[in-house]
């Protein structure tokens, strides 16, 4: 009595089916997409993005309708009493949506080529594909997964940020790691974790926007798929059609449940920072966890009583992410006190600033859309970096003294930053970046003498006199430039003298600068990032501050710097009065 | 032939078929009672593979019955809980079904017009005797060789009843299809069942071809002079028995013939009848046999 191979019959049958989505989703993108912008006169790229969301939208939807007949028993039991497999009706209602979806990107492509948007926005597709096609697959594992459709639209979501989601946790354990293990920064740790070992932005195609498909996209988007589905088929093979509830599988539900139960806790963690108690940290996150596990299993099991199997996975989830913290804290505590040889160092930075040193390291490996050289990279963001090896051994000394002692001198009078971060860019390409927490105080000890001796050699260094004052002492920049000062008073921030020539005040401020000396303030005022801030009183005595710019055209003008004109300016001051 | 070995499954920790056996010849209808939520619907679902079991074994033909088994094809199910899909009517249906079965459009048709159903009618518009009838004439259109019917006259009036059971009986004999129906409404079953499986509990109390069933399980009343020890009649494989006054109505499966001889020769008897049985009677007796229905 049997068919025996009713596949693209049935295939083509549901794809007929699709006919009155079809038309309404025409419909919708044709007015979104087309009709509104033309009668609004409105910016096209905009309704074409709308129409791009309210395609996932639909995708979205019409995947969940057509595996909703998994979480009514009825339809269940209709559907599968046919002589058609759980697997071949799963794959039927993916082909179908492929399709759908097929349909909707064509629409999308029409709309801009009628509304003669640059097609420079189609380059999004690249993205948009892999997302979609995951989604269909995504949506059919979750229906597999969960004993309620907007359980599955829900678990859809978790397993579609399930990378984003293991991101956060690793972002908690490195919080806890920043507190426990001196000098290692989470920002650091997560900003290298992604760009070398977890790289997101590869995983969810959002670097291929706007570059071009290569290799690694090849191989990463079918393997992507491969996954998704071989999980897919796993899971229809092991789907017990008689469970009810929010989730069918119990494992997947702990699953769900351990790692959503962590997610509140990492975000407290992350947002409080590492300035507040590391044992206060603990037990509020641990609070959280807790609490978050009860109600996330409470909701999924629809009971206020937690089973004992539920408390047994929490304990053992529990347990597994303090092995891996712990393990991660003991790795990372081999390397506490490691300071680099200066030989083995090209570069360094040092200052309060970990997005410095890691914008550097971003620079220096290629993911900055910069075209300029590092000079001039440099100079636009004021960032530092020591190449000179005696210099290189100053930090490396300065890092040994911190280590040593976390502590600083700070003029109580004075605004002070407490982060002394670090960086190595080693010969081998390795890099080393530290960040270290420390504690100002108000009175001058002999810890505080070696750091402040250290700090105002750096900053009568030639590698930093040429980078933070690159418009007086840096020859390359200066020639051929018109460059010029204005005198500012402080008291109206009105210009005292304009149109100073830097040809006739470069000798003098570079006499001035000679010795450039902050006495027992001078670490301090690294950790200031260099703005001289420590020298403010002097500066309100004075009264004036030295306006430095670029002179493109009459019109055109390149502000460069500011200089505070504090004691240390005697000369410049005598020469301007 | 359908076989059913020691079937068993649990739902969390409850135990809902307990080694359930069924054994179903080819052109047989078998019947399947039993008390409310005893697992009738659950056997039927692991006939057609959408419950996984446990433990157990299911074969058709001596072929073992598996998920994803091609003999499945030659299976039909109607379910207790109709469904339909959404704005669909029986010819839509049937148009869809005919993708998955060789459907009989001849068949159909004469189908149609015998039980008087629109086929252009939206399916979820009909009455629930008519959703009955829509999805009894799919089944029979698809010509299967084991058809599942899960209570399947329950709700319909008595004319379309006996219309049912003519076409299916025509079935069985036409074209040697097994059927199972599972069915509250033992008066029907009574009259159409070639073989009985009375369930509990999620286990098989009983299965027997109705008629043997009836010969096993015996009723007389009778009446006898002077007291008299219900006792005594264990030795005649007593299962039940009431007095009403005077007169005494016993449920056995001894011999009838034995009991009145010894009636006769130990007591004046006054009265002696045998009384015929139902299905209906011979459940209540069996699930009696094991307490239901027998709370205080």
């Amino acid at each position: 009595m049997e068919k025996k191979n009713n596949f693209m019959p049935l295939l083509v049958y549901s794809i007929k089916e699709k006919k009155n989505w079809v038309l309404l989703s025409t419909v919708i993108i044709f007015l979104t997409t087309l009709l509104i912008p033309y009668i609004l006169r409105a910016d096209e790229e905009f309704f074409i993005m709308l129409g791009i969301v309210e395609l996932f939208i639909l995708v979205f939807i019409n995947c969940l309708v057509d595996n909703s007949f998994l979480h009514n028993e009825s339809k269940l039991t209709y559907y599968r009493s046919k002589p058609v497999t759980l697997k071949r009706l799963i794959i039927i209602n993916i082909v179908t949506n492929v399709v759908f979806t097929a349909y909707l990107l064509a629409l999308i492509v029409l709309s801009v080529v009628f509304q003669g948007v640059d097609y420079e926005i189609l380059q999004v597709f690249k993205m948009l594909i892999p997302w979609l096609l995951a989604i269909i697959l995504l949506v059919s594992l979750s229906s597999i997964l969960s004993g309620n459709t907007l359980m599955a639209g829900a678990m859809t979501i978790f397993n579609f940020c399930l990378p984003l989601i293991i991101l956060l946790v690793t972002m908690f354990i490195f919080s806890i790691l920043e507190n426990i293990v001196r000098g290692f920064s989470a920002d650091v740790l997560i900003d290298y974790f992604i760009n070398n070992v977890y790289k997101l932005d590869y995983l969810y195609f959002t670097r291929y926007t706007d570059g071009s498909i290569d290799l690694a996209y090849m191989l990463l988007l079918p393997a992507v798929l491969i996954l998704i589905s071989w999980l897919l088929n796993k899971f229809i093979k092991r789907r017990k059609n008689e469970n009810t509830g929010f989730i069918v599988f119990d494992g997947f539900k702990y699953f769900v449940a351990v790692l959503a139960c962590l997610i509140i806790p990492a975000s407290f963690s992350i947002s409080v920072g590492k300035y507040t108690a590391m044992t206060n940290r603990i037990v509020i996150s641990a609070l959280l966890a807790v609490l978050s596990y009860y109600i996330i299993i409470a909701f999924i099991e629809r009971s206020f009583r937690i089973s004992r199997s539920s408390i047994k996975v929490f304990i053992a989830g529990m347990v597994v992410f303090t092995a891996i913290t712990g393990g991660t804290v003991a790795v990372a505590g081999r390397y506490e006190n490691t300071v680099p040889l200066p030989e083995d160092v090209k570069m360094a930075y040092v200052g309060n600033s970990v997005w410095s040193a890691n914008s550097v390291t971003d620079y220096l490996e290629g993911r900055s859309d910069e075209t300029s050289s590092f000079s001039e990279w440099k100079r636009n963001r004021s960032i530092v970096v020591y190449e000179e090896i005696d210099n290189i051994k100053l930090i490396t000394d300065l890092h040994k003294e911190v280590l040593k002692d976390q502590t600083y001198y700070l003029d109580p009078d004075y605004y002070g930053m407490s982060n002394f971060v670090v960086a190595y860019w080693m010969k081998d390409g390795t890099i080393l970046i530290r960040d270290y927490s420390l504690t100002p105080e108000q009175e001058q000890r002999p810890e505080h003498e070696q750091k402040n001796e250290i700090a105002n050699k750096l900053f009568n260094s030639g590698d930093y006199k040429k980078q933070k004052f690159y418009y007086i002492y840096d020859e390359e920049y200066y020639s051929g430039r018109s460059l010029y000062a204005k005198l500012i008073n402080l008291d109206n921030y009105s210009a005292a003298v304009e149109d100073i020539d830097l040809d006739n005040l470069r000798e003098v401020l570079k006499k001035d600068l000679v010795n450039l000396h902050f006495e027992k303030a001078a670490f301090a005022e690294l950790l200031m990032n260099y703005f001289m801030h420590g020298k403010e009183t002097s500066v309100k005595e004075q009264g004036y501050a030295l306006e430095i710019y670029e002179k493109i055209s009459d019109e055109d003008i390149n502000y460069l710097d500011e200089i505070y004109l504090n004691d240390i300016f005697i000369n410049t001051l005598e020469y301007l009065k | 032939m359908l076989t059913i070995d020691d079937l068993s499954k649990k739902f969390s920790d409850f135990q809902v078929l307990d080694n359930v056996n069924i054994n179903a010849e080819k052109s047989q209808i078998y019947g399947l009672v039993g008390s409310n939520g005893c697992g009738k619907t659950t056997t039927l679902k692991h006939i057609m593979q959408i419950y996984k079991q446990d433990e157990g074994y299911i074969a058709f033909n001596g072929e073992e019955v598996k998920e994803n088994s091609e003999i499945l094809k030659d299976f039909y199910y109607v379910q207790d809980t109709l469904f339909f899909p959404y704005q669909y009517t029986l010819n839509k249906l049937f148009n869809y079904e005919k993708l998955m079965y060789n459907m009989s459009e001849e068949k159909f048709e004469y189908l149609l017009k015998y039980f008087n159903i629109d086929k252009n009618k939206v399916l979820n518009k009909m009455s629930k005797g008519q959703k009955k009838q829509a999805a009894f004439v799919l089944s029979i259109a698809a010509g299967p060789k084991l058809l599942l019917l899960d209570e399947i006259v329950d709700g319909l009036d008595a004319v379309i009843k006996r219309k049912f059971w003519d076409v299916l009986i025509k079935e069985v004999m036409d074209n040697e299809m097994t059927v199972i129906i599972s069915s509250h409404d033992l008066k029907e079953l009574d009259n159409i069942c070639d073989k009985v499986g009375i369930m509990h509990e999620g286990r098989i109390l009983k299965e027997e071809n109705l008629e043997k069933m009836k010969e096993d399980i015996k009723r007389v009343q009778f009446a006898v002079e002077g007291e008299f020890d219900a006792e005594q009649l264990k030795e005649f494989g007593l299962l039940q028995y009431v007095k009403i006054g005077s007169v005494y109505i016993v449920t056995m499966t001894g011999s009838t013939q034995d009991l009145e001889k010894y009636l006769k020769n130990t007591h004046t008897l006054l009265l002696f009848d045998k009384l015929s049985m139902s299905l209906e009677e011979i459940f209540i007796t069996e699930l009696g046999g094991v307490g239901y229905g027998k709370e205080k």
